[in-house]
């Protein structure tokens, strides 16, 4: 048969979803899982970290770039990440933060590198140009320094200038 | 199989529709401390799309919980001038002079502790800072035994001294604590200091970094094993450097580079590496690195080396290599002024650097034996570019079999006579430069190897297919002669002494450019030059002050340059593909023809000798004249606009812009062509 082979991934909640074969090698924790397991015909995969939400959405990555591999983005970060990736990254970025944080976390997991780069230049770029205060703010982080722990950081860090 | 499926899906349905409530409360929740709760190797992939200083100016601030994983994110640091607190250095120094001076009549013991800045000292007992002292004085003589050579005899008196105290009195336990503190006073080296917190960099420099001596170095290695490169530049307080097996360190070291610290001598310790998986070694400009250095090094790191490059070391006159270099690519040894040959295995023919490409030993003593057995009893299967400039060795040097090299240079070699480059063997040749040498006529004749006219070619032995030969400034080349089937670009500007010169070109076809400027070419020569080369199209004699009415007649020729040769009167130019003539400071200059098309002469200068009188000074001076100055540049650009209306508009024309406007007319018509003439 010249059907695409399938794949069928199971989430943490228990959702399956069935992609091609070629889709999901995108994956480096899938592929290796695959070349270990005999060849069935559709093989049942569980990722019991991610949940159904962040796996449609790397579902949704894999299908668009498995065949047009990103551009590689280029470090440190120039201006905002808008300004270097493609249209459809543009839009597939346009989610809230829990699901950004879902969606690190499952690019992680599943080692897709080219999503985790992007959603971590997503952060980077969301961080970028904004002074601490702002940063513990929008990510709910309290300060655990005290006003002299911050001096003195500031003096040892001082060395270091724009290079 | 797949109703099974259908079937589970339903049941984990309804889970989900369970489950979706509990987690979006658990979501709620935990969005506000969601970014908190990923895992620090996502945020050191985060923190690696910022650059290291905003990251420790500003990011650094965000919360203790993330200050690990931006330290850690930086992956390389570059650390410029980073000198110890003044108050530690001078105060080590004057310790040690201190320590020396008192010890000599044993009443060290008695010295001010003051001295140590060290104010805790100052409250302890009599018998704890005896052993402190000792400590102390321990620590020194070990100190002294590396850095201190001038001072040798006295100190010698002190070790014995020290060490037979140090063995009588043990140290009292309770003393435990203070053992340790000038160990912590040397950790206290801003350098250790600033670098504890990355502990995950692999690209370190350290430039001009007074703080770094040897101790610190050695530390620094010891705690970062998976640095990759280190980069130590102008570091004048390091005496030292050891690195040496079986230490953990440089593990992962892959390019190292020592550059003008010349403060490591010979007797303060020199240089010891034990490096195993070097692939780039850069040394300059620092002493004490000897042929046995080099050699371990080289042997040690055969299978992982690309390249080496040691600049301005005047230690070694040679190298062995006794071991295959299956990576080595280029080997650099510019200005080892004492450098003088390759110890490499002699078995007939042997393959010690099969992946060798470029080599480089300008500025060294290497003769014309020692190119010749390099060349001749080694494969240099891939050697490409093979450089010797200034050597002054060199005279008469034998090139041996190189398939692949494309380019030599001799350069400023100037006692080089003769290059022998036997036929066959450099089949790949295609650049010869010769410039500033003792080059004469019949060596150049000789690297085209054709004395016999062309004959050589049923015996299949071809001359090395050189395109580009360049030999400037060449005193004992008068009257060459020189016969190539493949020269492309030849360049003699400034062999003032070439008096004549025979040029063919086999092929007719290959010869473009020919830079004769500053010789004694006349016009009789100069026109059977361009005869005889017919696909000349650059042409240069500048300065050529025995020019003085050439003809020169070619279709090929499309810039051509005469600045500077004072006699040019009136050149001739029948050349149909003339883009650009270059007349400038031709003071002499009467009345140059430019004919385009065989006998038809589109347009004689004779309108131009109306400005001659401007001519004939700089054309700098002609500023005040800025009108006619720039009428005349617009009209030779466009000099071939047909005669009658340009010189009209020339003469007439003030304002530049009608002629401008003229001119574009000009150009739109098909048969004009773009010229470009500067006077």
């Amino acid at each position: 048969m010249s059907e695409t082979k399938q794949v069928e991934l199971t989430s943490k909640d228990k959702v399956s979803f069935k992609v091609d074969r070629d889709v999901i090698l995108m994956s480096g924790l899938v592929k290796d899982m695959l070349e270990e397991g005999d060849e069935d015909e559709t093989p049942i995969i569980p990722i019991p970290n991610v949940d159904s939400k962040p796996l449609q959405k790397v579902i949704e990555y894999c299908q668009y770039h498995h065949k047009e591999p990103a551009q590689e983005i280029e470090k440190p970060l120039k201006g905002k990440i808008e300004d270097v990736i493609c249209d459809w990254d543009k839009k597939f970025l346009e989610i809230d933060q829990s699901l950004l944080i879902e969606l690190i976390m499952a690019a992680n997991y599943l080692n897709i590198k080219d999503l985790l780069d992007l959603t971590c230049a997503k952060v980077a770029s969301m961080i970028k140009g904004k002074s601490p205060e702002q940063i513990r703010e929008m990510f709910g982080i309290e300060n655990d320094f005290t006003p002299e722990e911050e001096a003195k950081i500031r003096e040892e860090n001082k060395w270091c200038e724009e290079a | 199989m797949f109703q099974l499926f259908e079937f589970d899906e339903d049941l984990n349905q309804q889970q989900v529709s369970t489950n979706h409530q509990w987690s979006t409360t658990t979501n709620k929740t935990s969005t506000i401390n969601s970014f908190s709760s990923l895992p620090e190797d996502l945020w050191i992939e985060i923190f690696s799309f910022f650059p290291t200083s905003e990251k420790l100016l500003n990011l650094i601030l965000i919360s203790k919980q993330l200050q690990s994983p931006i330290y850690k994110s930086i992956k390389s640091l570059k650390l410029l001038g980073i000198d110890n607190n003044t108050t530690t250095t001078s105060c080590n120094n004057n310790n040690t002079v201190n320590r020396v001076a008192y010890s000599e009549d044993d009443k060290w013991l008695m010295s001010p502790i003051s001295t140590y800045n060290k104010p805790a000292l100052r409250n302890l007992s009599y018998a704890s800072r005896m052993s402190t002292m000792r400590r102390l004085n321990k620590l020194n003589n070990t100190n002294n035994n590396t850095n201190n050579t001038t001072n040798n005899n006295s100190m010698s008196n002190t070790n014995t001294n020290t060490t037979t105290r140090l063995h009588s009195s043990s140290v009292p336990s309770s003393l435990n604590d203070l053992y340790y503190q000038p160990e912590e006073e040397e950790e206290i080296n801003p350098l250790i200091k600033l670098l504890t917190p990355f502990s995950k960099i692999t690209e370190l420099s350290l430039e001009f970094c007074k703080a770094l001596d040897s101790k610190t170095l050695c530390k620094i290695l010891e705690k970062f094993t998976h640095l990759e490169i280190l980069t130590i530049i102008h570091c004048s307080s390091l005496y030292s450097i050891k690195i040496e097996y079986p230490m953990q360190v440089c593990k992962n070291l892959k390019r190292l580079e020592i550059r003008d610290c010349r403060s490591i001598q010979e007797c303060s310790g020199g240089i010891k590496l034990d490096c195993y998986l070097l692939e780039h070694l850069n040394i300059t400009s620092t002493p004490c690195i000897n042929e046995r250095f080099i050699s371990n090094l080289i042997d040690r790191n055969s299978n992982t080396l690309k390249t080496i490059n040691l600049f301005n070391l005047l230690d070694f006159s040679n190298i062995s290599i006794s071991k295959k270099m299956i990576n080595l690519n280029k080997i650099n040894l510019q200005r080892c002024k004492n450098f003088k040959q390759f110890h490499l295995p002699i078995k007939q023919v042997c393959n010690v650097l099969p992946k060798l490409e470029e080599l480089d030993l300008s500025y060294t003593n290497i003769n014309d034996d020692s190119i010749k057995s390099l060349t001749n009893e080694q494969k240099l299967d891939q050697l490409k570019e093979l450089k010797l400039e200034n050597c002054k060795n060199l005279i008469k040097p034998i090139i041996g079999n190189c398939q692949m090299l494309t380019s030599i240079s001799f350069d400023f070699c100037s006692y080089l006579e003769d290059v022998n480059i036997p036929s066959n063997n450099c089949p790949s040749l295609d650049k010869l430069s010769l410039n500033y040498t003792k080059i004469n006529d019949k060596s150049i004749e000789r690297i085209f190897n054709l004395p016999q006219p062309f004959i050589g070619f049923n015996e299949l032995k071809t001359p090395p297919p050189i395109t580009k030969l360049s030999a400037k400034k060449c005193k004992l080349i008068y009257n060459p002669k020189i016969t190539s089937y493949s020269l492309e670009d030849l360049d003699l500007h400034g062999c003032y002494n070439i008096s004549s010169l025979s040029l063919i070109d086999l092929s007719k076809k290959s010869l473009k450019r020919v830079n004769l400027g500053w010789t004694k070419i006349d016009d009789d020569n100069l026109t059977k030059i361009v005869e005889t080369c017919p696909s000349i199209r650059e042409l240069s004699v500048n300065t050529c002050d025995n020019l003085i009415n050439p003809t020169i007649q070619s279709n090929s020729l499309q810039f051509i340059s005469f600045q500077g040769a004072h006699h040019l009167q009136n050149p001739i130019l029948k050349c149909s593909s003339l883009k650009h003539v270059d007349l400038r400071n031709c003071d002499n200059l009467e009345s140059p023809t430019l004919i385009k098309r065989k006998k038809k002469k589109i347009h004689h200068f004779s309108s131009f000798n109306l400005n001659d009188n401007n001519l004939n000074d700089n054309l700098n001076e002609n500023r005040n004249d800025d009108n006619i100055y720039q009428v005349r540049r617009r009209l030779n650009f466009d000099d071939f606009i047909d005669s009658s209306t340009l010189v009209d508009s020339n003469i007439i024309g003030n304002s530049t812009n009608d002629i401008n406007d003229d001119i574009k007319a000009q150009q739109d018509e098909p048969t004009t062509f773009n010229r470009h003439l500067n006077i």
